[in-house]
């Protein structure tokens, strides 16, 4: 009961708004928004929630002023997220960005892992997906050189998939919403676990994931559509 | 010499052609062309003959459209369906295979097409080749190891990115990404290249580059100490056959 009011008094009344992008997708402001992270049934309720097809969290990076528990929980959502990062970007915001399936950078972003220089060392995925993501090397470099490096580094070192604008971030968005949502969803399950399964296990997992695919309404669907040459209209049915 | 309907082989000089050969359905691929991939993949792996393999597509529209949609959901049940998959897993074949493949595309290189080249060893290009993974605009999902395969060229985010979005991306975009090996003008130079390019490879020992494949391939599924005792042991076969 105390900490049901506990929550009750630092909640927010007010859930992240959808609409900054296409109407099926939903906004994460930095650092604002993300206090509904730390209510875990507004995270089921997400996962029960079909209408939202993707997640994109931009905002202030520079701010490192989040409960870091929402690492853990982004990257346990399974619906696609982008992340669109701007200005200075370090430490645990960088840790957050790491969790997002894309990362869409501007012009002026640079990206820090300062940890080492302050005598830490990150507790937030830094050490395991830096690596998975950009190569041992090139984490061992940014983790123990403490180096900051710019935005066309980054995207040679493969930390980012493309420099963009927010106008960029919502035509990808845009794209991402006409995907049949379950199936985005299995996708990016089966992504996932593709560095940690043998070759044996991943593939009977992709296997399996779109055996179960085909009982969706959208699978016939989108089939349908193809051959009648429309635009499938998904419902995450 | 072959009585196959949707993939042509030939053998030159220690290669193996496989040609997937649907050219009037830009090659997609069907359960007919699974099947044969299946026993052709079976032939070239105990056939002394053959050292390297190249894959290509038949016709000018390009490699592969992709799955034959047309045959989708004539499975009579959803058991039936994973349980012929598993026993037809050519992707295993095509992985497990212990000689050099190399896949040339052109034209159209869609869904299924792309998943074949990511389990090859070499990828190579016609300039004008346009990739796409369409699968989740489609209500389905790679099947063929595309969201296995690909991470390990391209990385997650990559794949994740080509895969939500369904977008086409270039021959120059593939190779950015590290989806392609090279690129070349025209399909013509591409395939002389390739074969140069093949022969190369295969004028090396033969026990070498198996062994050379086999601890890469194996040794990727397992933990660093197993993988380098796996190296060791496949080592000391070659120096102790000299």
């Amino acid at each position: 009961m105390l900490v049901k009011m506990f929550k009750d008094k630092n909640m927010p009344e007010q859930k992240p708004q959808k609409n900054i992008f296409a109407s099926n997708a939903m906004s994460l402001f930095l650092p604002n928004d993300f206090q509904s992270f730390r209510d875990s049934d507004f995270i089921e309720s997400l996962i029960n929630d079909f209408s939202i097809r993707v997640i994109v969290v931009h905002g202030n990076w520079h701010s490192c002023e989040f409960d870091h528990s929402i690492i853990k929980r982004l990257s346990e959502i399974p619906i696609p997220v982008v992340a669109f990062i701007e200005g200075y970007c370090r430490d645990e915001s960088l840790e957050l960005c790491l969790a997002a399936d894309i990362r869409i950078a501007s012009a002026d972003a640079s990206f820090q892992l300062g940890y080492v220089n302050q005598g830490r060392m990150p507790k937030n995925g830094a050490t395991q997906r830096l690596a998975r993501i950009v190569g041992r090397g090139q984490a061992m470099r940014l983790l123990l050189s403490g180096e900051c490096i710019d935005v066309s580094e980054s995207i040679r070192v493969g930390l980012v998939e493309s420099i963009g604008t927010l106008e960029d971030v919502s035509a990808l968005v845009e794209s991402i919403c006409k995907a049949a949502p379950i199936a985005a969803r299995y996708a990016k399950e089966s992504v996932n676990y593709s560095q940690e399964l043998s070759f044996l296990q991943s593939h009977r997992l992709e296997n399996d994931l779109s055996i179960l695919l085909q009982s969706t309404e959208d699978r016939e669907k989108g089939l349908r559509s193809y051959f009648n040459k429309e635009t499938p209209d998904f419902q995450s049915e | 010499m072959s009585t196959f309907s949707c993939i042509k082989f030939t053998k030159s000089e220690g290669v193996a052609f496989l040609t997937l050969n649907r050219p009037s359905k830009v090659n997609a691929f069907n359960v007919q062309m699974r099947d044969e991939l299946s026993e052709l993949l079976a032939v070239i792996n105990d056939d002394i003959e053959v050292q390297g393999v190249i894959i290509s597509g038949a016709g000018e529209y390009g490699f592969c459209g992709g799955a034959d949609l047309t045959e989708f959901g004539t499975a009579p049940s959803m058991t039936i369906a994973r349980y012929s998959k598993i026993a037809r897993d050519i992707w295993k074949d095509l992985h497990f295979i212990l000689k050099p493949t190399l896949v040339a595309i052109h034209g159209h290189c869609i869904g299924t097409g792309i998943e074949i080249s990511a389990l090859c060893d070499f990828r190579y290009a016609t300039e004008d080749t346009v990739f796409r993974m369409p699968e989740l605009h489609l209500g389905l999902m790679p099947a063929a190891g595309g969201t296995q395969s690909l991470t390990n060229l391209v990385n997650k985010a990559n794949t994740l990115r080509m895969l939500y979005t369904g977008e086409a991306f270039s021959s120059n975009q593939a190779f950015e990404m590290g989806l392609i090996d090279g690129i070349f003008s025209d399909r013509g130079s591409m395939m002389i290249e390739v074969e140069k390019k093949m022969r190369q490879i295969i004028a090396f020992n033969s026990d070498v580059l198996r062994n050379l494949k086999k601890s890469v391939i194996h040794g990727a599924d397992f933990p660093l100490y197993h993988a380098l005792r796996l190296e060791q042991i496949l080592a000391a076969q070659i120096d102790n056959s000299k």
